[in-house]
């Protein structure tokens, strides 16, 4: 951005503040201003016009220092653009693009507007990529695909963000650009994910858009436009994008504050009209195109487990399935604490090949059955011996699923490990030896390629779950060599 | 009726001067007989204060008047030009005659100084903004020249 002079030279129009209400600041002159137009402070201030009057035009401060009345103020006559290049990679920026971690400035390929229209369908496909989050639980019963715009819901400190990071390490590892829009969130917080992605060695893949609570509520609106426009730049390149939104209804709190702050007529809850429109046009810029893909992983925080608030119906709303993070589940130990029940995948199971998505109904009802029979239990009836077993069995796939923070498992062997358990392979075995010889298998496969060859051909051949069981059934060996090797 | 009035402001500050003596006549009506005259004769400029009885002798309704006067003395409309040095009386009349004659007349001059412009004027008037100095002239000459005076440094 040039200097006050050059606009003022350029443009030849001026207008003074006249008011000042924190963020929102209303100028007098500028005749012949547009809206969403970008203006400048002649202290070096920037603003954006919200909106138009006879008599004043409405600014959106992006910058917290005190701006006075008086102020001249000019025209660039440009909307918001953003400065992006592939050397944004391994950055840590704000919603303008300054960087935050010091070092040189960014050299800017191109500029991009933050407010861009989605691609029509002309320039979109059906989702039919699996999207890999290395998580077992959600891999198998709440499969996402590339493209997909997925919502996390649930209460504060339910692994929400543990899940989201998990996913980033797995994606960046197969090439996948990861754009972290970080929120209004603490600095300390900051230097935590920070630290977490260079220790990991994959912010080299990931762009951080990153606003601090203290930041005045302009730029902390901008985040994820910001965040979004980043993708879209990647995605034109032709590659995959990932993007993490978190989280959205700290946005959404943001966002209201700004309009009542503007004067604009509170609606529910006190939310401006337009609040779902400032997030669906977000999510639709997300998708699987024929260019690239942009996924979208919104996160939504709930109070005391109530996923029908305003901002978070209306997230689920706008989205293609949620995974919902369940606080008695968190408390009983579960980790990650996700409900399958009340998580929704709309366009993931297409993703799954034949026999994934076999194992996958089959894995399904299975649990639902488990969940009945554990509710007959507390009658105190007497259980047969089949259902001892099944319970059993429950108990071993429940237990398999408990996926500790940064430890990944890869989905064929996912599929190998549950196959083998339908098989009735470790039922003999106490449930945590069953744990631990299943890791190994994982350990195994993540870290010998030949047997991870053997796994994917033994896996990729079978047509269905029935046909991979019967498989495993009179081959236990390659199941057995993985910890027998490991453990003697 | 207001337009000799009006004619007597040529500065944002005769502007102002002039709705703070109008205040002051209106408050002059609320007190005793007499205070009225004696305001406009002590504490009122002595153009306005003569005008000011020509209209005001045949009024019946004084306070009516002088609001109506002070709104068409607010409605005046201000042109900003930034000088690098303050004019004298006489010039700042014939910049005001000229807008007078050639712009509108319903408008008033600010004028605020600014040293570093060495000479012509800055000009903004509602919202439009217009840089006729002696200084962005030499700016734009040592820019369109910057080679050749360079040379002059390091023949």
């Amino acid at each position: 951005m040039k200097d006050f002079e050059y606009y003022i030279d350029q443009v030849g129009e001026i207008g003074v503040v006249a008011e000042i209400h924190h963020s929102i600041v209303y100028v007098s002159g500028l005749p012949k201003i547009k809206p969403h137009e970008v203006v400048l402070f002649e202290t070096g201030e920037i603003g954006q016009v919200l909106s138009i009057d006879q008599k004043y035009v409405e600014i959106l401060l992006f910058s917290d220092t005190n701006v006075r009345v008086g102020t001249r103020v000019c025209r660039t006559d440009s909307a918001l653009n953003i400065g992006v290049s592939e050397t944004l990679l391994g950055k840590v920026i704000d919603p303008l693009g300054r960087s935050l971690m010091g070092g040189a400035a960014t050299r800017v390929k191109e500029l991009h507007p933050i407010e861009a229209r989605p691609l029509g369908i002309t320039d979109r496909k059906n989702v039919d990529s699996f999207f890999e989050t290395g998580v077992s639980l959600v891999d198998i019963l709440i499969p996402l695909g590339k493209g997909q715009r997925e919502l996390v819901i649930g209460d504060r400190k339910t692994g929400k963000t543990q899940l989201l990071f998990q996913i980033a390490l797995n994606q960046t590892k197969t090439g996948v650009i990861c754009v972290y829009a970080a929120i209004a969130k603490r600095r300390i917080e900051l230097r935590q994910y920070i630290d977490f992605f260079s220790k990991k060695g994959i912010l080299k893949n990931m762009v951080v858009v990153n606003s601090y609570s203290s930041d005045p509520g302009g730029l902390i609106f901008l985040t994820p436009y910001t965040a979004m426009t980043i993708a879209e730049f990647f995605r034109n390149m032709g590659k995959d994008v990932l993007v993490i939104f978190d989280d959205m209804t700290t946005h959404a709190k943001f966002y209201r504050e700004i309009s009542l702050l503007a004067k604009r007529f509170p609606g529910r809850s006190a939310y401006p009209g337009d609040i779902f429109y400032i997030h669906a046009r977000l999510m639709e810029r997300g998708g699987n195109f024929k260019k690239g893909s942009i996924t979208c992983l919104p996160v939504a925080e709930t109070v005391m487990g109530e996923i029908s608030g305003y901002i978070q119906t209306n997230l689920m709303s706008m989205t293609d399935g949620h995974i919902y993070f369940d606080t008695n589940l968190f408390n009983q130990g579960k980790r990650p604490a996700i409900n399958p029940f009340l998580s929704v995948t709309r366009v993931g199971m297409q993703t799954q090949s034949v026999l994934v998505r076999d194992l996958s109904r089959q894995l399904s009802s299975f649990m639902i059955n488990i969940q009945r029979l554990k509710q007959f239990m507390h009658f105190g009836a007497e259980l047969t011996e089949s259902v001892r077993q099944t319970l059993a069995l429950g108990e071993r796939v429940e237990n398999f699923f408990q996926q500790a923070y940064g430890e990944t498992n890869p989905l064929l062997v996912t599929v190998l490990i549950i196959a083998s358990l339908w098989a009735g392979h470790w039922k003999d075995e106490q449930s945590e030896v069953m744990k631990k010889q299943a890791r190994a298998v994982v350990e195994k496969y993540l870290t010998d390629n030949t047997y991870k060859k053997e796994v994917d051909d033994f896996v990729q051949k079978r047509a269905n779950l029935k046909e991979l069981v019967s498989e495993i059934g009179s081959n236990t060996q390659l199941v057995t060599k993985a910890y027998r090797q490991t453990h003697g | 009726m207001y337009s000799e009035i009006l004619y007597l402001i040529k500065t944002g500050q005769d502007q102002d001067e002039f709705c703070q003596q109008l205040e002051n006549l209106r408050e002059a009506l609320y007190k005793k007989e007499g205070e009225f005259e004696k305001v406009l004769e002590t504490v009122v400029r002595k153009d306005l204060a003569r005008e000011i009885k020509k209209v005001v002798s045949g009024q019946q309704d004084k306070i009516s008047f002088l609001k109506d006067l002070e709104r068409e003395i607010k409605k005046l409309r201000k042109l900003s030009l930034i000088l690098s040095y303050y004019p004298s009386e006489v010039g700042i009349d014939r910049i005001s005659e000229w807008v007078y004659q050639n712009i509108s007349k319903d408008i008033v001059i600010d004028i605020s100084i600014d040293k570093s412009l060495l000479g012509g004027a800055v000009i903004e008037f509602e919202g439009k903004y217009i840089d006729l100095s002696l200084k962005k002239k030499l700016d734009e000459y040592f820019l369109l020249n910057k080679q050749k005076i360079l040379r002059l440094e390091n023949p």
